[in-house]
């Protein structure tokens, strides 16, 4: 392997990179907000995993929590930060350098 | 996880958010079914008095004659479809978003939601400004009701439309506002008959027609789209 892909490789951003977070930040992606129920059944993951992964992301500034009500019943939703956007077409591009090279 | 997994789920996210508001077009298709029902009430009532009105002698002094007053059971039915409309959509929309929960796309790319009031309070405003003009013979205590019915309709558009950036629930604010907005208008005088046919009858029977149409390709859209998110499976994870 030539040095400028592994340079590529090592550059990746490992919060992107692990597949739920992906995921995650993919369906975000496509939506101004997303309930916490459509990503659980969208990705498949459990509600500790979904839960876990998104404090990560939040953590990383990649994604916004919103807690409100409705009605009575608490609803979780996630909103992706301009940081997270970023980040996931960084990633993309990364990604398409090392399939194409 | 592949690139094709990943522009199915943005897809799927995409067209999910896309067909759920408006109770999944059922609210849409509520609401034109009002105005349908509301058209059907107009015809019912108008075209006897119209046909009537219309066979008299065409002089200039029957002309004048022939303006019909609008009884207030119709009024009270155009200004009823707008909130009964927007509260069958309100019943409707828990249905859409039981299975997968709510996820909002915007519609109308970066327009801000504040914009989307703008449009029908100007025009409510416009008719408070053309009533006195065209109320010249009417009794004060109508012009009143008319005046607080257009100010209600004014407060319920910016109420009802201040969250939703999607496009058809905004249809169906406009669509059955302009016909409420035009009776209260005209209450305080009177209407012309080729103004009752053109104004009432074939002009809300078009929206309604849309609404229904549109309403019902997107809860089919919806139902393809939550079929699909049945059967979608995140393989590598």
């Amino acid at each position: 392997m030539s040095e400028a892909p592994l340079k590529s490789i090592l550059d990746l951003d490992r919060m992107v990179h692990e597949p739920a977070r992906l995921a995650i930040l993919t369906v975000l992606s496509a939506a101004d907000e997303v309930e916490f129920l459509f990503l659980l059944k969208i990705t498949g993951l459990s509600k500790g995993n979904l839960s876990a992964q998104a404090q990560k992301l939040e953590t990383a500034g990649y994604l916004k929590t919103i807690k409100a009500f409705r009605g009575r019943i608490p609803v979780t939703s996630f909103k992706i930060t301009p940081n997270g956007k970023q980040a996931l077409i960084t990633y993309r591009t990364h990604m398409k350098e090392l399939m194409q090279g | 996880m592949d690139p094709e997994q990943l522009a199915r789920l943005e897809d799927l996210t995409d067209r999910y958010g896309k067909y759920q508001p408006c109770g999944a077009g059922l609210g849409a298709v509520w609401t034109g079914g009002l105005l349908a029902v509301l058209v059907g009430m107009i015809a019912h009532w108008g075209l006897p008095e119209s046909a009537r009105v219309e066979a008299l002698p065409p002089v200039y002094w029957n002309y004048l004659k022939s303006h019909l007053a609008i009884p207030g059971w119709l009024v009270l039915a155009a200004f009823a479809v707008p909130f009964l409309g927007w509260l069958g959509g309100l019943a409707l929309q828990p249905w859409a978003d039981r299975s997968y929960g709510i996820v909002e796309c915007s519609d109308w790319g970066g327009i801000p939601k504040q914009q989307f009031t703008r449009f029908p309070v100007g025009l409510a405003f416009s008719a408070l400004l053309v009533m006195p003009w065209r109320g010249w013979s009417s009794p004060t205590t109508s012009m009143w009701q008319s005046t607080l019915g257009i100010l209600a309709l004014v407060g319920w558009v910016w109420f009802a439309s201040r969250n939703s950036r999607d496009r058809l629930t905004w249809l169906t604010v406009i669509f059955t506002y302009f016909p409420a907005i035009h009776f209260l208008d005209c209450w305080s005088h009177k209407l012309i008959p080729s103004e009752l046919v053109s104004f009432e009858i074939w002009f809300p029977t078009a929206p309604a027609a849309v609404l229904i149409i549109s309403g019902a390709w997107r809860f089919l859209q919806f139902l393809k789209v939550r079929r699909e998110l049945d059967t979608f499976q995140v393989a590598d994870q």
